[in-house]
């Protein structure tokens, strides 16, 4: 297991009752920085996170054992959400929030402008596909992955690499070769 | 063309990525964040139980509208007042009838203007004169099959004329529908006991009569001592029906 990742745990038996502090407190910091990679704000991404669990605590499907694959899933549909969002508000020349704003001496450094260019890259790509590297990066297994996006374990490697092809085609095809 | 190998994707696609590594200083307050979503949870309670109540005075408020006479004919009364049909927002321009008041009561007689007169037919074809009934007090009701309030009213005329009768009360259905097979089916349906005479446009003209039910009670010299347009409970016309069974 990554040395990174904590253990995608099942966060509770499915006939326990709801503890809704301690799975918070256990998950909210991870379900954040996932957030956080998709997006560029980290107080959004934290909005965002509590959004995610007061989903969570209103959906006794994804309770239980189901927890952790519902949570990771979620939080990365919402942070892509949100990513398209403001892509669509830059493309109509509304330069706010998370991708936009007045131009920063930090925001022109380099590394700042490949963030956003992987960024814009992964709101393009498939839901899942954008899930799966995302979710990678943030140091997921692949036993992890396959949990948290609902996948048969086996596969996961092939469609990981599939979601690096197609991720590499995509941002070739918008900012040249690398 | 230029190719790559799987591993070399892998460690290029791995190396973009990296570079959304969040800031290592930022640590996300959990403490913060689980305050926040315990005031979200709050607000969706309170919410919730804020909707339940408005739900419950709903159905209670439509289940005694439903299920007691006196709501139910403040609403539809309400109703009437609100759509401009019936009550005083009726126009009854025509042969001198005053508008109907729910509140009006049996007007003096000093004040009372004669019926105008009225011939119809009843389902056998016969003809009925208004006429006929001098010397009984009667209740004439305007009514249709469509109407709603009048299934409400017309057992209860039923039971008027029957407990009545004898002591000089008739009373008189006209149904304004002018297709008799609807106007027959009705009557069987609700068990109509009393006289019902077809009526058309022209008598409820003559009459002033734009809404339904609208029931006028002649006294027994023919004159109008009351005109109701909208819908009266038993009660009140029991107590009309006894006064003017007991004038001379």
């Amino acid at each position: 297991m990554n040395a990174r990742s904590e253990a995608v745990t099942k966060v509770g038996n499915r006939d326990a009752p709801l503890d809704l502090e301690a799975i918070f407190r256990l998950r909210y910091c991870r379900i954040a920085r996932v957030i956080a990679r998709v997006i560029r704000d980290p107080g959004r991404s934290e909005e965002l996170a509590v959004e995610v669990f007061l989903k969570w605590s209103r959906n006794p499907k994804a309770q239980g054992s189901r927890a952790d694959g519902w949570l990771y899933r979620t939080a990365v549909r919402m942070g892509l959400d949100e990513l398209r969002r403001a892509s669509r508000r830059s493309r109509y020349g509304f330069l706010l929030g998370i991708i936009g704003g007045p131009p920063t001496p930090e925001q022109i450094r380099s590394d700042r402008e490949d963030q956003e260019r992987v960024r814009s890259v992964l709101g393009t790509l498939k839901r899942r596909q954008a899930g799966l590297l995302v979710l990678r990066s943030e140091g997921l297994s692949y036993d992890e992955l396959a949990s948290a996006l609902g996948l048969n374990p086996a596969s996961v490697g092939t469609l990981l690499s599939r979601a690096q092809h197609a991720f590499r085609r995509e941002y070739t095809r918008r900012y040249g070769n690398p | 063309m230029e190719t790559h190998s799987n591993s070399d994707i892998c460690r290029w696609a791995d190396d973009r990525l990296a570079a959304l590594d969040p800031d290592s200083q930022w640590q996300p307050d959990a403490g913060r964040a689980f305050a926040k979503l315990n005031l979200r949870l709050a607000a969706g309670r309170r919410r919730s139980m804020e909707r339940t109540w408005i739900t419950a005075g709903l159905a209670a408020v439509l289940a005694s509208v439903l299920l007691f006479p006196a709501p139910r004919m403040l609403a539809y009364q309400l109703l009437q007042t609100l759509t401009g049909h019936g009550g005083k927002g009726a126009d009854s321009s025509s042969a001198g009838i005053a508008p109907a008041d729910a509140r009006a009561r049996i007007s003096p007689q000093a004040d009372r203007s004669k019926a105008p007169g009225l011939r119809l037919r009843d389902g056998s074809g016969k003809l009925v004169d208004l006429a006929d009934f001098q010397g009984r007090v009667v209740l004439m009701n305007f009514w249709a099959t469509w109407c709603a309030a009048c299934d409400w009213e017309i057992p209860m005329f039923s039971e008027l004329e029957k407990e009545y009768e004898s002591r000089g009360l008739s009373v008189v259905g006209i149904s304004v529908d002018e297709d008799w097979p609807a106007v027959k089916a009705y009557i069987d349906r609700v068990g109509m006991s009393y006289i019902t005479l077809l009526g058309n446009d022209a008598s409820a003209r003559l009459y002033g009569v734009q809404a339904f039910p609208r029931t006028f009670i002649l006294d027994r010299h023919g004159r109008i001592a009351a005109d109701h347009g909208t819908v009266m409970t038993r009660k009140e016309y029991e107590s009309e029906i006894r006064s003017l069974l007991e004038e001379p």
